[in-house]
């Protein structure tokens, strides 16, 4: 079963497409990068596959669930985090992830142990009584990916999750992206960083409401005779006609 | 002056531009004078009453009549004992008894007596005037023939009726005024802070003077609409009469905006988020409206130090000058006290707010 | 243009701002010239926005000074806003104006009209013109920044403030964006510009790597590259993710960190034996395929050996 299985899928406002008849799949286990300049329609279709809004015409099925009727069973088994809202900064470290995991309905022991493990990989033991608001944001946000995974989700969406992140904690963050896709878990990303791209298994390229280009990196680079993601992308992207 | 006019111009989009919140505005004088004249009406109309009558005669029976004819009372039954009276009270079926001694008509100093269930104290008040009312003028028919202990006359002046309307009207005045000066300038201005635009306006040659003001004048405009709102219906709707001058009228309720724009901007400079500000203004202001401006209780009854408290409550002048103008159709001198204390309001107010306003973050 | 003679410099001078117990800046000092296109580079919580609210009058700082145009930023209040533009971080404008209503409401406060700045704001305000009529609150994100920076360019500053202007925005706008300061800057206006995106760097005459409140290294571009002390090697691999593990458990690593498709490799020491040491280590781990060549470093490998 694929983890992510898109066909025509499509979302209009009115007279305005935002989403126009994409397709693609993600496999299982795979990092798979949601690249689009803003307005291309990026957050429009990851609403659509997290069950937040049904799409116009067109199926979708995440986790072996169909968007239009299950999107109950879509939201039990994802993970989701975006740079805007990410945890409760008025509650200390642990009572979000207590929170998160309560949440997701996991038991007291394995809420526990969680708690443990989660705050020794990302060596923030010492911060387990600290308030989330008060820690830089790097760290805030490997905690919020962390929880965001609490629940071992079939699939992870992660929207533009490192914006403003310092440089080093930006790449303990994709580090943390692949230990969660070794484990088995698939990983959405968007993110504006084209360094990041290349981490990525593939990635497709939004312009305008379709998906223009969708391939490995290096398959990406090879066809656009280029040698780095930034380039691939400035190619399709300067296309975009529509201002939106 | 340019300047000031595109803020103001602004100001005006926003409002407008939030059809939701404008429409709220709008339609919460009518919905107010609708709730307060129709539904939460303190007027005294067909209460059950019970009558004990010990002497069956002429006199007590002409009584009875009348207090059966009136529209407040309800003539729920005739008892025979003050066992039943009693009882009666008990189960909460009357809330009035009045009781005729025996051989009233003929005894020169007979008394009648009126019980009223005192749970709620200023219904059982109005009760108890109202049956004494009655009785009073039916004595004072029959004083012609028969010579029989002079009882004080009552006369209700200015409201005859007396009708919960003449009360309400002035208080929704103050009550929507402040609610629209106070909290929507207050959440206007905390809403920039919000956004960041404020950051963005303190970064400009913009004085913050006109910052202030241009948030204000909208809504004094749009209080002024509701004004006019709440004169029509109670007019049209309620018949309370407009017996002073209306530009006097006019001219106080200005004045009471102007405090409570500044009540709003105080409130602005002192809260981060909007919810704070509604907050504030919810609690810091329409509660002692509500409860201390003589809107609903009597202040006369209160104890001292509440007493002493609604003297600072703004509405509390405000709607004593409202009555007087409008109701009892006084002349502009007699209410120079009222007009000078909220005169002092606004000038104080004014001050500290703008000594408050931050010029930085 | 009397503006290329004017003073257009910024002075900052030992300035410490603290936040109860956090210190948003330590000590800070940078001098900038008339005319430059200054970049501020750091990661959230540097204390950029900090720097940005002092120099604006926004803030006050607990010690220290500075002056922007020869103007105090405490004593010369009125005249730094006459003069300066600012662009918050966050998206600072009315959701509920159209793009033209903003634009034309900013003139007005600054005392002037559209008309009279226009040659000044037409490269940028051309871009957003077709949607004038749109309410800002429905553009996307590089066309509130395109509007945010019209509107403050509105009354013609001579020095611009721009707080992270290009965060959260796709990197085709944001090159746009760099294209459009480049402009400006030849119009003698000084800008003062912070990101956290490292690559924008080369795009200023000079930066400043700033991290926790304080400068780590201010220089041009090419300086700051140039100062970078160590070899640097670019490795790469089909199985990327092991070997950057591999790497570093290296016993002579330095530093081993990810850069897109390859990673940037720091050793202890140099010298052909280290190398040949490690080419045996990669291939003892079963790397057929490993390609290592030394590589120029970017600002961002300097920032992050600071």
């Amino acid at each position: 079963m694929k983890a992510i299985e898109v066909k025509q899928l499509t979302k209009r406002f009115g007279t305005f497409t935002a989403v126009d008849h994409i397709s693609f799949e993600v496999e299982p286990g795979e990092i798979f990068g949601f690249l689009g300049a803003n307005g291309a329609g990026k957050t429009t279709a990851m609403r659509m596959l997290c069950g937040l809004s049904i799409p116009t015409s067109g199926e979708a099925r995440v986790a072996g669930f169909d968007v239009y009727r299950e999107s109950e069973s879509i939201k039990r088994n994802i993970g989701y985090m975006s740079q805007k809202f990410s945890l409760y900064g008025d509650l200390k470290v642990w009572e979000n992830i207590r929170l998160f995991g309560g949440i997701y309905g996991l038991s007291k022991q394995q809420l526990s142990r969680k708690t443990d493990e989660l705050l020794d990989i990302l060596g923030l033991e010492k911060e387990r009584n600290t308030l989330v608001d008060s820690l830089p944001l790097g760290w805030k946000q490997k905690l919020s990916f962390s929880v965001a995974i609490i629940h071992e989700p079939k699939i992870v969406f992660l929207d533009e999750p490192t914006g403003g992140v310092d440089p080093v904690t930006r790449r303990q963050f994709w580090e943390l992206i692949y230990e969660a896709a070794a484990r088995g878990i698939t990983v959405f990303v968007t993110t504006h960083y084209m360094d990041e791209a290349e981490y990525c298994n593939r990635v497709s390229i939004m312009v305008d409401g379709k998906i223009e280009a969708l391939d490995s990196p290096s398959a990406l680079k090879r066809d656009f005779k280029t040698t780095n993601m930034n380039q691939v992308f400035h190619a399709l992207a300067r296309k975009a006609t529509r201002g939106e | 002056m340019k300047q000031f006019i595109s803020f103001v111009r602004k100001e005006f989009y926003h409002i407008f531009r939030d059809a939701r919140t404008t429409m709220i505005l709008l339609l919460m004088p009518v919905i107010l004078i609708i709730l307060f004249g129709y539904a939460i009406t303190t007027e005294i109309k067909r209460v059950p009453i019970a009558i004990f009558d010990q002497s069956r005669d002429e006199l007590t029976l002409k009584m009875t009549d009348r207090l059966k004819a009136s529209e407040y009372f309800e003539l729920y039954t005739i008892v025979d004992s003050y066992k039943d009276a009693q009882a009666l009270f008990r189960q909460g079926k009357v809330h009035v008894i009045v009781v005729f001694p025996p051989q009233y008509a003929s005894t020169p100093d007979a008394q009648v007596q009126v019980l009223a269930d005192a749970t709620d104290p200023n219904e059982a008040t109005q009760l108890i005037a109202y049956c004494s009312a009655i009785i009073a003028e039916q004595l004072r028919g029959e004083l012609a023939v028969e010579s029989k202990a002079v009882t004080p006359v009552t006369t209700l002046l200015y409201n005859p009726q007396m009708k919960g309307a003449y009360n309400f009207v002035p208080g929704v005045m103050g009550l929507i005024l402040i609610l629209i000066c106070a909290m929507m300038t207050s959440i206007g201005i905390v809403k920039e802070k919000e956004m960041g635009t404020m950051e963005v306006l303190l970064v400009s040659p913009l004085k913050p003077i006109y910052i202030i003001l241009a948030k204000a004048i909208p809504y004094l405009l749009l209080s002024m609409v509701n004004i006019a709102t709440i004169l029509l219906l109670s007019y049209f709707l309620l018949d309370v009469p407009i017996k002073g001058s209306l530009l006097l009228l006019v001219s106080v309720s200005v004045l009471y905006a102007i405090v409570s724009l500044c009540l709003g901007l105080l409130i602005s400079t002192v809260a981060d988020t909007q919810q704070a500000a509604m907050l504030i203004s919810g609690i810091a202001l329409m509660l002692p409206i509500m409860l201390l401006s003589g809107m609903m209780f009597p202040i006369e009854n209160m104890p001292d130090i509440l007493q002493w408290f609604s003297h600072i409550v703004p509405a509390k002048w405000y709607i004593i000058a409202v009555k007087d103008v409008m109701i009892k159709g006084l002349p502009a001198v007699s209410i120079l006290k009222e007009v000078g204390i909220l005169s002092l309001m606004a000038v104080v107010l004014v001050f500290l707010s703008v000594k408050r306003f931050k010029i930085r973050l | 243009m009397g503006r290329l003679n004017m003073n257009n410099e910024i002075h900052i001078n030992h300035i410490t701002k603290r936040y109860g117990d956090v210190e948003a800046l330590r000590d800070l000092s940078l001098e900038i010239g008339s005319g430059e296109l200054f970049g501020l580079i750091g990661p959230d919580g540097a204390g950029k926005t900090t720097l940005f609210r002092i120099l604006t009058t926004l803030l006050l700082a607990d010690s220290g000074s500075a002056s922007v145009c020869g103007l105090d930023v405490v004593k010369d209040l009125k005249e730094i806003r006459r003069r300066v533009g600012y662009m918050p971080g966050r998206f600072s404008l009315y959701q509920d104006l159209t793009v033209e209503e903003n634009l034309n409401f900013f003139a007005t406060v600054f005392n002037t009209t559209i008309e009279e700045n226009y040659d000044l704001v037409r490269d940028i305000y051309s871009q957003i013109e077709p949607f004038k009529h749109r309410r800002a609150g429905k553009l996307s994100g590089g066309m509130k920044q395109k509007l945010a920076l019209s509107c403050a360019l509105i009354h013609r500053p001579d020095v611009l403030f721009l707080d992270e202007p290009t965060t959260g925005v796709d990197p085709v706008s944001r090159s746009e964006f760099w294209d459009m300061l480049d402009r400006l800057k030849r119009q003698g206006i000084t800008i003062l510009v912070s990101t956290p995106y490292m690559d924008e760097a080369s795009r200023c005459d000079r930066i400043a790597l700033v991290r926790s409140g304080e400068c780590l290294s201010i220089d041009t571009p090419v300086g700051i590259r140039a100062s970078y002390d160590r070899r640097l090697y670019a490795v790469r691999s089909i199985s990327m993710y092991k070997l950057l593990g591999d790497l570093r458990e290296f016993p002579d690593t330095n530093s081993c960190f990810a850069f897109g498709d390859a990673h940037h490799l720091t050793l202890r020491k140099d010298g052909e034996d280290v190398m040949r040491r490690l080419r045996d280590y990669l291939k003892g781990k079963g790397y057929e395929d490993v390609s290592l060549e030394p590589i120029e470093p970017s600002i961002e490998d300097c920032f992050m050996a600071l």
